[in-house]
């Protein structure tokens, strides 16, 4: 019984940080109507950032997530101004179709760069704390893992009022509903579209940043973390923060369930099989309007 | 002057057996290989306009089963058909349902569904696929390399014949505007099926030339994304829903390929993402077109005034 | 006749490949109450389209408050004071009362004096106070038509456009809806109401234009335009 408790609180704690991966993807997605495929990538920078500024300067992790994010959210803005900001125009069938395209291209020019610069192998960040573990009752928790849910958490509660309390916030929540409206209103929805980009990549970076202190960082992570978005982002459907990070932490607690009961090999598949009967039988998601 | 062209590859392919090393013959088995995969992925998204990110799958089926059913004494001219026809059932059972999806859940839905295949195959067929020994005696590369030849002339004849057909006008109307194709009486869903199941034979048929060809493998390797990818790249390089471009897109793709590996190993990913994403946003027709545009541009140039 | 302060000189417009607008000219004076009649596919919501920046004309221009603004997009027109209440209203039917409205005063100009703008349009709106904390898409057709009002208000326009007020409401209603559009006319507001006929705009709207397959048909007073409606329709055979 304990045995599986552990398990389930460990898929709860990775299901966070699979939440917050999501989020970025949905907001792009939600706002541009656009498929963003290189999101992992996005992820992956994040990571390798926070590994850099350890490595180098000795930056405490949690620390360098406010240099990872902003930094991000420049080559989010980047990405925009160069490549999906010349979609925008584009009637909803092909702006999906092309996106998913130019996601894909920017993808292997990501993943190539990095093994270019930095090499396939596998990073990690062992901060001070990083064997630590806090244990509560019969549960055993890594610091780090509860470390990146609370931030995970944060960040989603921080998004949140900002959508739900700022102008610029109301903005971005309008442009998704009726971007038509939103102009007419004076809103300027080509800004609000590269605002959106732009926070989907600096979430993403947040999420690779938490990404390098708990797991491993390489290159080739990128497409498993896209994929992972994506299953998350299909189960809850779209219109809550909340109920995305909900879909990122059943996600987690469905894989190490699956893992430990059926063994190892079907962590993955059962992520893939959920993404396939979600999209098939309720395609708007458990928790959302809808994609 | 096209069919000169074709008519001069078309000799130099089936007279380059007989003067080059077999270097050269097993390159040029790896790009007809290459021309098969690129071929039928661009049937069903040039002409079909549905993205199948799933393309591996089938590929993987009909390189496992040929080469299982060949292992076991079949064979090989009767294992061939039978991996086709696996690879077809395949496209059967994963089309049926995904087709109902919308384009982009289409391309995630395959993906993931692909993705599926090869996890389950790398977990149970963890070991490599080695030819025993009494096989590898003898073994010719020549034969393989006319088998991938034909497979090649099939697929391209298969697009082109597709193109001028009845059922590729139709195919062609919905990828256009599936509700307009809808109200002149073209069953939709129908012709995507027929697009899809023709798609997965002609890959299952390239991956049991595979199984037939390889010396040695990881089972998952036939299922892998990166034959998908690589066909993604190659119909786009050379010209989506044209006849010749995914053949000279494959060409094209292997020769830089081979070039640009001697020097970086990713340099060639990252040309390619490049260069893709450049023809997604400026050259939608791809280097057939860039041919055409720049001859038309030359061609005005001339002219006086 | 006096200088217009909206005009419009051949204003040509397509959506994709079909050609919508085949050359309409509008001059609306500072003040006036303009109605656009005429049947469905006339192009009235095009034209009202182009004004607001949507769209882009083909060809020919449109003038406001002596400035070009067709080449403007829509959010540089809605700062210069031109405010469009579309077809159908297109409220954000997710969002609270409030927040529509508060967006209908994002441009800068009105949202330096957001709160100021929201007390006025309180009074003239009182149901909305009361409901400013429910979602937009729960409201009655006809409060929806006020918050829609209401919200191109905020950006406190010289210039309101309004889309077919009268669809899919009750006469009572949409006399309502006319009273609170004499009252913004009454403020000094040149306002340009489209409908599919004359009748509810009627007292409020002493002039108009007839428009019909993407052209200006006829032009005159209200009672004018009553007649030439129906001798069109009974040409056509209602």
């Amino acid at each position: 019984m304990e045995v599986w408790l552990q398990n389930v609180t460990f898929g709860a704690l990775v299901g966070g940080l699979y939440g917050l991966a999501a989020v970025g993807l949905a907001l792009v997605f939600g706002v541009l109507r656009m498929l963003n495929v290189a999101h992992g990538e996005l992820i992956m920078l994040g990571g390798y950032a926070t590994f850099w500024l350890f490595t180098l300067w000795g930056l405490d992790p949690y620390a360098s997530l406010l240099v990872a994010g902003p930094l991000l959210f420049a080559v989010g803005v980047a990405l925009y101004e160069g490549l999906f900001g010349r979609l925008v125009r584009l009637h909803e069938e092909s702006k999906i179709q092309l996106s998913i395209l130019i996601g894909f291209g920017l993808a292997l020019v990501l993943h190539a760069l990095a093994i270019l610069a930095w090499t396939a192998d596998d990073r990690a960040v062992t901060a001070a704390y990083a064997g630590r573990v806090l244990h509560l009752g019969p549960l055993v928790v890594p610091l780090t893992r509860l470390g990146g849910l609370a931030v995970a958490f944060a960040a989603l509660a921080g998004l949140h009022l900002f959508l739900q309390r700022t102008d610029a916030g109301r903005a971005i929540r309008a442009t998704a509903e009726d971007w038509e409206a939103a102009f007419l209103m004076g809103v300027p929805v080509r800004r609000v579209y590269r605002m959106a980009f732009a926070l989907g990549s600096a979430l993403a970076g947040v999420a690779g940043s938490l990404v390098a202190v708990s797991d491993a960082i390489s290159p080739a992570i990128g497409l498993s973390w896209t994929l992972k978005a994506l299953i998350v982002v299909v189960l809850a459907g779209l219109g809550s923060i909340f109920g995305t990070f909900v879909a990122g932490v059943l996600l987690g607690v469905a894989e190490s369930a699956a893992a430990f009961a059926l063994g190892g090999v079907f962590r993955e598949v059962v992520g893939l099989v959920l993404f396939v009967a979600v999209l098939t039988l309720r395609p708007q998601g458990l928790f959302g309007r809808g994609l | 002057m096209k069919a000169a062209l074709v008519a001069a590859a078309g000799a130099v392919a089936v007279v380059v057996p007989w003067v080059a090393g077999e270097a050269v013959v097993n390159w040029g088995l790896l790009v007809l290989l290459q021309v098969v995969v690129a071929q039928s992925w661009n049937l069903l998204a040039g002409y079909g306009g549905q993205v199948n990110l799933g393309h591996a799958a089938f590929f993987g089926i009909g390189a496992l089963v040929t080469r299982g059913l060949w292992m076991q004494g079949l064979p090989v001219a009767a294992a061939l058909p039978v991996g086709c026809a696996a690879a077809a059932a395949a496209g059967l059972l994963v089309g049926v349902p995904s087709l109902r999806l919308r384009g982009p859940y289409f391309a995630i839905g395959t993906l993931a569904m692909a993705e599926i295949l090869r996890i389950v195959v790398a977990t149970a067929l963890p070991e490599v696929s080695a030819l025993p020994a009494e096989i590898i005696a003898r073994y010719h590369l020549l034969p393989r390399y006319y088998l991938v030849l034909l497979l090649a002339v099939v697929a391209t004849g298969t697009v082109w014949l597709v193109g001028r057909s009845r059922f590729g006008m139709g195919l062609v109307a919905v990828r256009e505007d599936e509700g307009v194709a809808e109200a002149v009486g073209v069953d939709s869903y129908r012709h995507k099926l027929l697009a899809f199941l023709l798609s997965a034979s002609l890959v299952g048929a390239a991956g049991g030339a595979f199984g037939y060809y390889h010396l040695s493998f990881y089972p998952q390797f036939a299922f892998s994304p990166v034959w998908t990818f690589d066909a993604v790249l190659m119909v786009f390089l050379g010209g989506i829903g044209t006849v010749w471009g995914p053949a000279v897109g494959a060409a094209f793709f292997v020769l830089l390929r081979e070039a640009l590996a001697l020097r970086l190993t990713e340099l060639h990913v990252l040309v390619f993402g490049t260069v893709f994403v450049v023809v997604v946003l400026a050259l939608p027709g791809g280097l057939v077109d860039f041919a055409r545009v720049l001859r038309f541009r030359w061609v005005r140039g001339a002219r006086p005034g | 006749m006096s200088a217009a302060i909206l005009e419009l000189r051949g204003v040509e417009a397509a959506h994709g490949d079909a050609q919508v607008l085949w050359g309409v000219d509008w001059r609306v004076r500072p003040g006036e109450v303009v109605a656009v009649v005429g049947p469905n596919g006339a192009g009235k919501t095009t034209t009202l389209r182009v004004v607001a920046g949507l769209l882009r004309p083909l060809r020919g221009e449109v003038w406001w408050d002596g400035v070009r603004i067709d080449g403007l997009s829509a959010d540089q027109v809605v700062e210069r004071g031109v405010a469009l209440v579309p077809e159908g209203r297109r409220l954000f039917a997710h969002m609270t009362v409030l927040e529509n409205l508060l967006l209908g005063g994002y441009a800068p100009r009105a949202r330096q004096i957001r709160r100021e703008t929201l007390r006025e349009v309180f009074q003239l709106f009182p149901i909305l106070e009361e409901r400013a904390g429910q979602p937009a898409g729960t409201l009655s057709g006809g409060q929806q038509q006020m918050l829609a009002i209401a919200r191109a208000l905020m950006s406190r326009p010289r210039l309101l456009l309004l889309d077919e007020p009268s669809l899919g409401l009750a006469p009572r209603v949409v006399q309502q809806v006319y009273e609170v559009v004499g009252r913004i006319a009454r403020e000094g507001v040149t306002v340009v109401v489209v409908e599919q006929n004359v009748y509810p705009v009627l007292q409020h709207a002493p002039r108009g234009y007839l428009m019909a397959q993407g052209r200006v048909v006829a032009e005159g007073t209200a009672e004018e335009l009553l007649c030439t409606e129906v001798v069109q329709r009974s040409y056509v055979g209602g």
